[in-house]
């Protein structure tokens, strides 16, 4: 579904991603693991289009997405195209009520019925927030706002799901309880991205992985595998 | 006592001029971070287009203020397209700088295509003409524009509060990476605002415009500058604070000009600029607050 | 001072002394123009460009230098006439050029100092327009101090002190300082501050401090200008002195680029001449049998369209970040002897 040829991303000078390839079939959910600035968030802005907000340009490589060439689509008609990404700190609209925040995900949705319809099955999977769907985005907690973000991607029953770092500032718990919801959208089918710091986490949840060090793909395989490989474990699982 | 209510009145009127033109300014500053000093200048191009295309041909009045209002759309929407789109991402000197040459260029325009001369702008007397009541000098016009930015800046909290397009505005100023991840066209949203801010400004040219009986192509830069300056009494990038920063201007002025000797009332813009130079020391986020400094 | 400098002022200089003896008094003016326009944009690159404040008041600083310079060097019987206003011991003051200049330097960099010093807090936008206000309450009060300023009519009858030498002597000494300015400690802290603000400070450096410092020094500078301008125009109005002139300032090393000293030069070179070319236009022409009527204002609109291609195409200017480096001639000389 998404194919990554040899991209290759620079911040003016800065070579982040020096030559990446990556596939992710239908149905798979696909860990991206690495360290900090390694660059896993870099390849997210280059593949939802809004790496030149960055002042980055993808320099070389080419990213497919079913068969499409993704790399001169502007943001918002990748999203048309059926990807959607919950953005690294969530990214809220935080003046912006919950509600809004969700309709705002389904801007590119003009039926009326079908946003409704939407919004009732995003608060299935997170009925929290259907509890503060007046309340101001901002004023939620931590882990209710990566719901929300999360709701808020899915408001277009995407083809493809980016999650950018869902972990990120939660205590275990929230972790925890983010990463069953999603178990849900994987049960339905969703195509799932995952780019996490917390490679424990990730590879519990997803089928294969990639290990991305200082912009270049250097291991990929099997979650299975990965959790058993010794260099894996030594710098990624903590022993 | 009549003199202190004919200043009020005063202040009301240039005020609503104010307000109407800082919607604008507010709105384009909440989502591109974007001080557009070509604003004011708009005001002016619509004025100019009433004037020429629809007074000069005896149109009647609505007409000519359609057709000023559209004019001054158009402009809005071209100069966003032309000059500030580009220049999307660059550094805000750059755009602040390019937002000067746009202003310099209409005005250096307009004195070319009409002279600097001031050109006569009569609207009709029924509309225009000052009758005194008990003392005081008011036109028709001054109950009109008062009343017509009150309802135009309803509508537009209306619009801002409860449409789609609007709630995607209030997103884009938020946070504008976030909202070109979830689909929304940014470009669109974006000459909408112009386009809106544009329209309301060329109706403040029109009354303006009207009140004074005249137009010459330096009218708008100071209202333009002025109008910011309400926009940070206001708090920027607030619409609310945009109208109740305009009339607090507008009375400001109009009542610091009125209090004082006559040989000061030349002082005027200064007296203005002054209050803005105190407003970013005591006050610097206005009344309702300004919207953050962005993320990079 | 190395020989490769030398050699150059003096072919320089010997080239002003011919020009101020035997050129034509029209080719002697531009260039008299283009010398203080050098001054006045290398003035302004040092806050806007070497230090990222983006100031829109420069023409004020120009102003309050123009019409001190004029007042302290009136001759006594005109101040009598024309400024009614002015205090005795003012009127009977009758000082030198050179002191005028100084005086008026000093006032400004107090100004700036007082502005400065609440202003330069701010950033972007504000800042732009704090600055633009400071020129609004300048302006204002020129105008409407009649009997200070002669008010809207300005000032004429101005001794013509100025001359080319005095102009092109006061830009070496400009260009100097700045040069030495950069190459200090002071230059490369002012580096870090347009780069980086918080990074600046966490290495110590007050960027507060610094600003202030330039924009203080810019404005002696830019009223420095400002008296040459008024002893060689010999009449001021306020009008000048507003946001059209600021404007043709920040031009000049926006085209010129705004970190570059020789950038700066140039666009401000560039902004004499063009106009200068473009006067036949204005004043209406006839050009292969078509007669085009008086254009107005058309190197100002040509200049505006100008800046926007340049921010959009190449924000640098014309020179970006470096400098021109004039080949050595003593190189040339040897290599001809071989």
């Amino acid at each position: 579904m998404l194919k990554i040829e040899q991209l290759q991303v620079k911040y003016g000078h800065i070579h982040a991603i020096k030559g990446a390839s990556l596939e992710i079939k239908e149905g798979e959910t696909v860990a991206l693991l690495g360290a900090n600035g390694a660059g896993k968030s870099t390849i997210i802005r280059a593949i939802t289009g809004i790496i030149q907000m960055y002042h980055g340009t993808i320099s070389n490589g080419k990213i497919y997405f079913k068969e499409k060439l993704l790399n001169k689509f502007s943001a918002n008609k990748i999203v048309e195209m059926g990807i959607s990404c919950v953005p690294e700190g969530r990214e809220l609209f935080a003046e912006l009520t919950v509600l809004e925040n969700l309709r705002m995900g389904a801007f590119i949705i003009k039926d009326t019925k079908l946003i409704r319809k939407r919004l009732n099955e995003v608060y299935e999977i997170f009925p929290v927030i259907a509890e503060r769907k007046n309340q101001v985005a901002g004023t939620l907690s931590g882990g209710e706002q990566q719901m929300v973000s999360i709701g808020r991607s899915l408001m277009t029953d995407p083809k493809l799901l980016l999650l950018d770092e869902p972990s990120l500032g939660l205590a275990p718990i929230l972790v925890e309880r983010v990463f069953d919801a999603c178990d849900k959208l994987k049960k339905k089918g969703t195509t799932i991205f995952l780019v996490e710091q917390n490679a424990n986490v990730a590879l519990n949840f997803a089928d294969r992985g990639y290990i991305l060090e200082t912009g270049l793909i250097k291991i990929e395989g099997k979650s299975e595998n990965l959790k058993n490989n010794i260099n894996v474990k030594k710098a990624y699982l903590g022993g | 006592m009549n003199y202190i209510i004919q200043q009020i009145v005063n202040g009301l009127s240039v005020g609503s001029i104010y307000a109407l033109t800082a919607i604008g300014y507010t709105m384009v500053y909440g989502i591109l971070r974007l001080i557009n000093f070509a604003h004011g200048d708009i005001l002016m191009v619509g004025a100019y287009a009433g004037l020429v295309l629809g007074l000069n041909f005896f149109l009647p009045t609505w007409v000519a203020l359609l057709i000023t209002v559209i004019v001054a759309c158009i402009f809005g929407y071209l100069i966003e397209r032309l000059a500030y789109r580009p220049l999307r991402g660059a550094s805000q000197d750059a755009t602040l700088l390019s937002s000067l040459a746009i202003s310099l260029l209409l005005e250096h325009l307009a004195m070319m295509i009409f002279t600097p001369q001031p050109k006569a702008f009569h609207l009709p007397a029924s509309l225009a003409s000052p009758i005194t009541v008990n003392g005081i000098i008011i036109s028709n016009l001054f109950y009109i524009t008062v009343i017509a930015t009150i309802v135009l800046a309803i509508i537009v909290f209306t619009f801002i509060k409860y449409s789609k397009a609007g709630i995607a505005m209030r997103a884009c100023s938020e946070n504008i990476i976030a909202a070109n991840l979830m689909g929304i066209s940014v470009n669109k949203i974006v000459s909408l605002t112009f386009l809106i801010g544009a329209g309301l400004a060329g109706f403040g040219g029109f009354m303006l415009a009207g009140q004074y009986a005249r137009i010459d192509p330096l009218m708008g830069f100071i209202i333009g500058v002025k109008a910011f300056i309400a926009c940070v009494i206001g708090g920027i990038g607030n619409i609310y604070g945009a109208v109740l920063g305009g009339f607090i201007l507008g009375l400001s002025e109009m009542l610091i000009v009125g209090l004082l000797p006559a040989q000061f009332s030349g002082y005027r813009d200064a007296f203005v600029f002054s209050m803005l130079i105190m407003i970013l020391l005591i006050m610097p986020n206005g009344i309702f607050g300004s919207i953050g400094e962005r993320r990079s | 001072m190395n020989k490769k400098v030398i050699f150059y002022l003096i072919i320089l200089f010997l080239f002003l002394f011919i020009s101020q003896k035997y050129l034509n008094p029209y080719y002697l003016r531009i260039v008299n123009i283009m010398g203080i326009n050098m001054i006045l944009a290398l003035t302004l690159a040092l806050t806007n460009g070497f230090l990222g404040v983006f100031s829109l008041g420069h023409a004020a600083f120009m102003a309050i230098g123009a019409y001190v310079c004029s007042i302290l060097t009136l001759p006594v019987a005109k101040k009598v006439i024309m400024l009614k206003g002015l205090p005795s011991w003012l009127v009977n003051l009758e000082l030198p050029f050179i002191s005028g200049l100084l005086i008026g330097g000093t006032i400004a960099m107090v100004f700036a100092f007082l502005i400065g010093v609440i202003v330069l807090r701010l950033k972007g936008h504000y800042l732009a327009l704090s600055t633009l206000g400071f020129m609004v309450i300048v302006s204002g009060v020129l105008i409407n101090a009649r009997t200070l300023t002669k008010g809207a009519r300005g000032l004429n009858n101005i001794p013509p002190y100025t001359n080319t030498m005095g102009i092109y002597i006061s830009l070496m000494i400009v260009l100097y300082i700045m040069y030495r300015l950069i190459n200090s400690h002071f230059g490369r802290a002012m580096k870090a501050i347009r780069e980086d603000e918080t990074a600046a400070q966490s290495f110590g450096i007050n960027p507060f401090y610094y600003k202030v410092l330039a924009f203080c020094i810019g404005a002696f500078g830019a009223a420095f200008a400002g008296g040459l301008w008024a002893h060689l125009i010999t009449a001021i109005t306020p009008m000048f002195f507003t946001y059209t002139t600021t404007f043709s300032i920040v031009s000049m090393i926006i085209i010129g680029g705004s970190g570059s000293i020789s950038g700066c030069m140039i666009g401000a070179a560039l902004i004499t001449i063009f106009p200068e070319m473009l006067r036949v236009v204005e004043k209406g022409s006839v050009i292969f049998g078509y007669s085009i009527p008086p254009l107005y204002g058309i190197s100002q609109i040509i200049l505006s369209l100008l800046i926007i291609l340049i921010l959009v195409y190449r924000p640098g200017g014309i020179m970006g970040y470096n400098e021109i480096v004039l080949p050595d001639p003593l190189k040339i000389f040897k290599l001809t002897k071989k």
